[in-house]
């Protein structure tokens, strides 16, 4: 996500969703995503 | 207002002690959410207060059995898709221990808590929940009421009057006339008529390639309007013609004997007229009293309670969400929201400020997709903007990229509703 959100990796809609969201925040959505695995 | 646990606990004693509760309510101890409406918000939002909060009893009220979705019904009227693909039943969300209630809300009594219902038997509540969605504001456009629209019809709530526009242009002779009046805002799904506009213009330039398609538009812009008008420049030329309010777009008047829309520049006799008709928040919202004089109803963006009606909250096309669009992914969005305000407040604790995350996505042709984003948080009482987060898909782009972006709108198709009826 934060690939995303550099423009790092290249996306069509990810980039402009991800720069909505601080560095915690990502962090907090990688958290629970992680969880549901 | 917010209201406190003993406020919302309370109401629900209140309404206990007066009122003889359905089976699937009258476990005691146990708070009451009633939802209305089993459409992309209502239908999220029970199934995601189950899931928050499992002491809940949950009821979601549905007149229709099966639910039919708006996205995507654009293709079907452009003959891509099988209205089948469509319609969703609401099994799942009863084996999710909602109870699903067949019937339709006729009135709200805020004070004591209470929605009766069409077929007879009353839902005390401890809170309500309101996702009526749109309804049409018929006489504000003289000529067009619910008989206009069997002849020209709106097609922007989908089912029947999906097929019917669909059967309406196969019925149409090669060389013939198309017309989409398109309203001001605010409606349901603002990029929705210049979709439908580019798909209808697909299927005349595949099979009726002499036919013209106007849209006669109330505004001067609209969503996603470059990225509409490069693609309509690049696959429809001569085709496609919108006409915006400043060059006489607005309809003023309609005649459904004569399937005639006049403006106040000129007067349009057409072989098919879909008229997407001014729209205002489905009437039981009207009723509750949360819509203010705007025909929408204004909400505290945090829980998404109700601003004139304490114990009440409203999701989806029906609320003024600041930045938001009114769109069934805004909606999924605004509704696990709410249900999260809903159990914080249960618990007593102060609900945390979300962010939302809106995309919608538009298909130009089947394999030529665009895409508007945005992330929101409440600021200032409203739902605003995050700056920088946010925008359309780039104005020049390589084919693959269209591509990629339509297969994500399917993507997003199939995810959304799996996640509302699956």
């Amino acid at each position: 996500m934060l690939a995303f959100q550099s423009g790092e990796r290249p996306s069509t809609v990810m980039e402009r969703i991800a720069k909505g969201f601080s560095e915690d925040e990502i962090r907090a959505i990688a958290a629970w995503l992680a969880a549901q695995h | 207002m917010r209201t406190t646990r003993r406020a919302f606990l309370g109401g629900g004693a209140v309404a206990a002690s007066t009122v003889l509760l359905p089976a699937p309510t009258l476990a005691q101890g146990k708070a009451r959410v009633v939802v209305l409406g089993g459409g992309f918000a209502g239908t999220i939002c029970a199934r995601e207060l189950r899931r928050v909060e499992p002491q809940l009893t949950v009821t979601l009220v549905e007149v229709n059995p099966t639910y039919t979705a708006c996205p995507f019904s654009n293709s079907v009227i452009a003959g891509l898709r099988d209205i089948a693909a469509q319609r969703f039943g609401y099994d799942a969300v009863r084996a999710e221990g909602v109870a699903v209630v067949q019937d339709q809300a006729r009135s709200v009594d805020a004070q004591r808590r209470l929605v009766s219902l069409n077929g007879g038997s009353t839902l005390g509540y401890d809170r309500l929940v309101l996702a009526p969605g749109i309804d049409f504001h018929w006489g504000s456009l003289p000529g067009y009421d619910e008989a206009a629209a069997g002849s020209m019809p709106h097609a922007w709530k989908a089912g029947e009057q999906t097929l019917l526009l669909r059967r309406q242009l196969e019925a149409m002779a090669d060389g013939g006339t198309v017309v989409i009046s398109a309203p001001a805002n605010p409606f349901r799904c603002p990029p929705g008529p210049y979709e439908r506009a580019s798909l209808i213009a697909y299927y005349l330039k595949s099979k009726k390639p002499r036919s013209k398609l106007i849209v006669l538009d109330a505004k001067d812009s609209f969503s996603k309007q470059r990225l509409f008008q490069a693609a309509w420049q690049q696959l429809y030329p001569g085709l496609l013609e919108w006409v915006s309010l400043s060059n006489g777009g607005k309809v003023t008047k309609v005649d459904p004997a004569t399937r005639t829309l006049v403006t106040d520049f000129a007067t349009y006799k057409d072989d098919v007229a879909n008229v997407i008709p001014p729209q205002r928040v489905g009437r039981i919202a009207e009723i509750a009293g949360v819509s203010d004089q705007t025909g929408w109803c204004p909400i505290d963006p945090i829980t998404f309670e109700s601003r004139l009606q304490t114990g009440i909250h409203v999701i989806g096309d029906a609320v003024i969400a600041g930045a938001m669009p009114k769109s069934a992914f805004g909606a999924n969005a605004e509704a696990k929201v709410c249900a999260a305000g809903i159990a914080a407040l249960r618990r007593d604790e102060t609900p945390s400020s979300p962010k939302l995350i809106n995309t919608c996505y538009s298909l130009v042709a089947p394999d030529y997709g665009i895409s508007i984003a945005g992330v929101y948080h409440p600021l200032n009482g409203r739902l605003a903007d995050v700056e920088g987060a946010g925008g359309l898909s780039p104005a020049e782009a390589p084919p693959d990229f269209r591509a990629l972006e339509a297969s994500y709108a399917e993507a997003w198709f199939r995810t959304i509703t799996a996640e509302t009826f699956a």
